[in-house]
């Protein structure tokens, strides 16, 4: 593959994952998370985000109202936890069920293209 | 072993700074808190007793300060945005070349009327005050810009629901306005106010007696670098007419109301600036240009008529351009419906 494939082919793999990772932020914040053992569940998932990918998408999204956040101080280090509002968790679903309407869809597509590969 | 941690906290502390001073002043406290949790963490990760190389590897995964900060924050980060700057470009190029030219000339005639002291200071001035000339000219048009920009963020033009029924028909061959009539205006224009302000000793007149030259000059320079910002803002609105005309590309009964009322507004400060009752004129043109041709004490009343001359001439083509306009802009609104 060229070079200049290559850089094309990372940049639509960058946006085929933007969506996901939301998703999966969400999914996993149903209890509440602090940033950095997130990144070491969605790494041990085998979705690994990079931390200057990840604490400003958390930041936003507290932002727009889906998170909400709060300083825990009792522990060694203060740490900032995170966990789904109530309009994240609608949101999480409504997010959710697109995302296995868009599954199969995509599969069905995929498959019915299949035989001129196979 | 003290000393590595010290320099490995040192480093850390100054990407935090990098990181943290690009943001608003309100998030900074919070960014840095996490931002500082969030290497500890990293650094755990590697061993219980990280060395410098370790902090080094971590800060490198987490990137440039200036591309974390980017990531961090959600401002608008242009200053011009795509739906201007094809336009912004073009008026970008045109007015630069206009001033350039303008500068150029005005710098020439002025060397020819008044030779300098010694070429290499004559070519250095030369280029410096062109060069600082499209400096100006450049900030100019960038901060309308992007005052543009702003301004028309938030405007109902843009938040309103798009319909397309309400697209604009394909204009006809005769309300089209052709790009090269609007900027051929500019660039004139930009010429016009390049001379003015760089050098109104142009407008002269020149009178050579026994080889020697002399200048007359038209205007009475204490009161007119008095009204020159107002010159200016009148020139300016005849520019503002030319980008109306390029960006809406064709002529249209609201297009030509507005065209109308800023000839109106044009008209009115020029009879203010220029007029008969305006001090701008040099009152002893005659008797400077008289001394040398031996005129008779009445060609003094000619050149008081030289102001009224000129408004009567500006009124004509104004009301002959308002004119145009209208029937432009009626025949196509006419054609349209």
């Amino acid at each position: 593959m060229t070079e200049e494939m290559q850089s094309i082919l990372g940049n639509l793999q960058q946006e085929l994952r933007r969506g996901a990772i939301v998703l999966c932020v969400l999914s996993l914040l149903d209890k509440p998370r602090y940033g950095y053992a997130l990144l070491e569940r969605l790494e041990k998932s085998g979705m690994s985000v990079e931390p200057g990918t990840l604490y400003p998408l958390l930041r936003r999204l507290e932002k727009q109202g889906l998170l909400k956040s709060e300083w825990e101080t009792s522990g060694m280090r203060p740490r900032k936890y995170y966990v789904m509002s109530e309009g994240g968790r609608e949101a999480y679903h409504l997010l959710y069920r697109d995302w296995t309407e868009m599954q199969s869809t995509i599969n069905d597509m995929i498959q019915e293209g299949e035989p001129h590969e196979a | 072993m003290r000393h590595d941690e010290k320099q490995a906290n040192d480093l850390i502390h100054r990407y935090v700074y990098q990181v943290t001073k690009r943001l608003p002043e309100a998030q900074r406290a919070d960014i840095e808190a996490e931002l500082r949790g969030l290497i500890d963490d990293m650094l755990t990760a590697r061993g219980s007793d990280p060395t410098q190389d370790d902090v080094i590897e971590v800060l490198r995964e987490l990137g440039r300060p200036a591309e974390l900060a980017a990531k961090y924050s959600d401002r608008k980060r242009y200053l011009i945005g795509p739906e201007y700057f094809d336009l912004y470009l073009l008026i970008v190029k045109i007015v630069l070349a206009a001033t350039a030219f303008g500068m150029a000339l005005a710098l020439i005639i002025g060397y020819t009327t008044k030779p300098p002291a010694t070429i290499p200071g004559a070519v250095a001035n030369f280029f410096a005050s062109i060069i600082s000339a499209l400096f100006q000219a450049f900030a100019w048009v960038t901060g309308i810009f992007a005052l543009i920009e702003r301004w028309t963020k938030g405007s109902p033009a843009k938040t309103m629901p798009w319909n397309p029924v309400d697209l604009p028909p394909v204009p006809t061959e005769k309300a089209t306005i052709k790009r090269s009539e609007p900027i051929v205006g500019i660039v004139f224009t930009v010429l016009f106010l390049v001379l003015l302000n760089a050098a109104p000793q142009l407008f002269s007149a020149y009178i050579t007696v026994n080889g020697v030259l002399h200048m007359a000059p038209v205007f009475d320079f204490t009161v007119y670098y008095r009204l020159l910002p107002l010159i200016d803002v009148m020139i300016c609105v005849g520019i503002a007419k030319e980008l109306l005309r390029l960006i809406v590309g064709r002529y249209t009964l609201s297009l030509s109301l507005v065209l109308v009322a800023l000839n109106v507004v044009a008209m009115i400060m020029f009879i203010c600036l220029f007029g008969p009752s305006s001090g701008v004129w040099n009152p002893n043109f005659m008797t400077q240009i008289g001394t040398e041709w031996s005129l008779s004490a009445s060609a003094a009343n000619l050149w008081s008529l030289v102001p009224k001359i000129l408004v009567g001439l500006c009124i004509f083509g104004n009301v002959v351009d308002s004119i145009q306009v209208i029937v432009r802009g009626a025949r196509s609104t006419s054609a349209a419906g």
